[in-house]
């Protein structure tokens, strides 16, 4: 997954502006996200990783490269655990 | 001796919550939008007379009429609901009294959610097949609009309120009605729950300060809380393995099931779990769309639209799993009506 898809993604998922997000940005979903963009980003993630992120995973981030760096980290994880 | 369903039926009270009426009251929230989150574009909502035994009875006559059966010869009731009438008596023995069924008949109610229905045809399957029972009538009812908050506008998206009546009895033919597989995870219980109500929300409420009135029932400890993203997450982890375990125990493959009916939880939760599974579409039934999620009502509900709808026959394999509250889950398999 590319940073530029995953940033265009979060903005499609939580109704930000198109290319609004460089990846800089704090984040906090509590503010940023309402419900349902937060389960609609956990699934975003369940597809395109095949694990799910945990909401203590969420508290974590403080900006949306560190999402991004967390996704990437798990996405290895998975895949090391798949093969 | 073996158990199997010889007929589902279904109420829903008149009184209807639409996104139209959602979006007056939360501007920021399109129709569209609630409609591709939750795939719900009106829900049933008691009346605030109007109690869990009402739509138990409602749905109940319904089956006794549509099926003939004496009301004298059913000998068990099992009542699941989340929101009984009283804390006493028991909800089930006020409709035996209402039913008019015999004072022989074994009653009780039992407290589970969204995979109450599961769990409710494992104890109606040990009833029957241990000699205890020869037909039982299980009823599932709720009325969960009366624990939400008005201002709690993601929960008030996606519950209804309903009952459903199902039929079990003795047959004597192959298995109708199992295996089972279950699962409890209590670490969640915090993520859906109505925190007042029971002997510690009295204590609760006593020492609450002041009312936050956040909108999301856990300030005031008076109301329905759900962490959706938790709930989402629990399902995520949670179904997939149940489904993969309900095949392995009933020694079947996927592609042996007719129709998979999950808990209708919400249309967008559903479509994820059931690409996740690799379930394809034309044996996947989601009906919600005009009732809500009904709780422990909602797979006997679609049960009942799916067979409407030509799409359950006679001797079809379906498979049942309900997940939510609790944790708890369980899924079944049934050969329907044979």
């Amino acid at each position: 997954m590319t940073k530029d898809y995953f940033l265009r993604s979060v903005e499609s998922i939580a109704n930000l502006g198109t290319n609004s997000l460089t990846g800089r940005e704090s984040f906090d979903y509590t503010q940023d996200w309402d419900s349902m963009a937060i389960v609609g980003f956990l699934a975003f993630v369940d597809k395109e990783i095949g694990t799910a992120v945990t909401i203590r995973d969420l508290k974590a981030c403080r900006s949306y490269d560190e999402l991004y760096q967390h996704l990437e980290t798990l996405r290895g994880k998975t895949l090391r655990k798949a093969s | 001796m073996t158990a199997t369903i010889a007929e589902v039926d279904y109420h829903c009270p008149e009184s209807r919550l639409t996104n139209e009426d959602l979006v007056k009251e939360f501007p920021d929230w399109t129709i569209d939008k609630i409609n591709a989150k939750t795939g719900i574009q009106s829900r049933c909502i008691a009346r605030p007379s109007e109690c869990s035994s009402d739509l138990a009875v409602a749905a109940a006559q319904k089956l006794i009429a549509r099926t003939g059966c004496d009301p004298q010869s059913i000998d068990f009731v099992l009542l699941c609901t989340q929101s009984p009438d009283y804390f006493l008596p028991t909800t089930a023995c006020l409709v035996q009294e209402r039913l008019g069924l015999p004072t022989t008949c074994g009653a009780l109610d039992f407290n589970l959610g969204c995979s109450g229905y599961v769990y409710g045809l494992g104890l109606a399957k040990g009833l029957i097949e241990t000699g205890q029972a020869r037909r039982v009538l299980f009823l599932t009812a709720e009325t969960y609009s009366k624990f939400i908050e008005h201002d709690d506008r993601s929960v008030r998206t996606i519950f209804g309120d309903a009952a459903a009546a199902t039929l079990i009895e003795a047959g004597t033919g192959q298995e109708a009605i199992g295996p089972f597989v279950y699962g409890t995870d209590g670490s969640g219980a915090e993520n859906l729950i109505v925190k007042s109500g029971g002997m510690r929300g009295q204590v609760a409420v006593e020492h609450a300060t002041v009312s936050n009135g956040n909108g999301n029932g856990h300030g005031k400890k008076i109301k329905l809380y759900m962490n959706g993203p938790e709930i989402f997450t629990f399902t995520l982890q949670s179904v997939p393995q149940c489904v993969s375990r309900l095949l392995d125990v009933g020694k079947v493959r996927a592609e042996d099931i007719d129709l998979f009916v999950f808990h209708q939880a919400n249309k967008f939760m559903l479509e994820h779990l059931r690409k996740k599974i690799g379930i394809p579409d034309d044996r996947f039934f989601v009906g919600m769309e005009n009732i809500g999620n009904t709780v422990s009502a909602s797979i006997p509900i679609a049960l009942r639209q799916a067979e409407d709808a030509g799409k359950l026959t006679k001797g079809q394999l379906v498979a049942l799993v309900g997940f939510g509250v609790g944790y708890s889950w369980g899924a079944t398999l049934v050969r329907w009506k044979v």
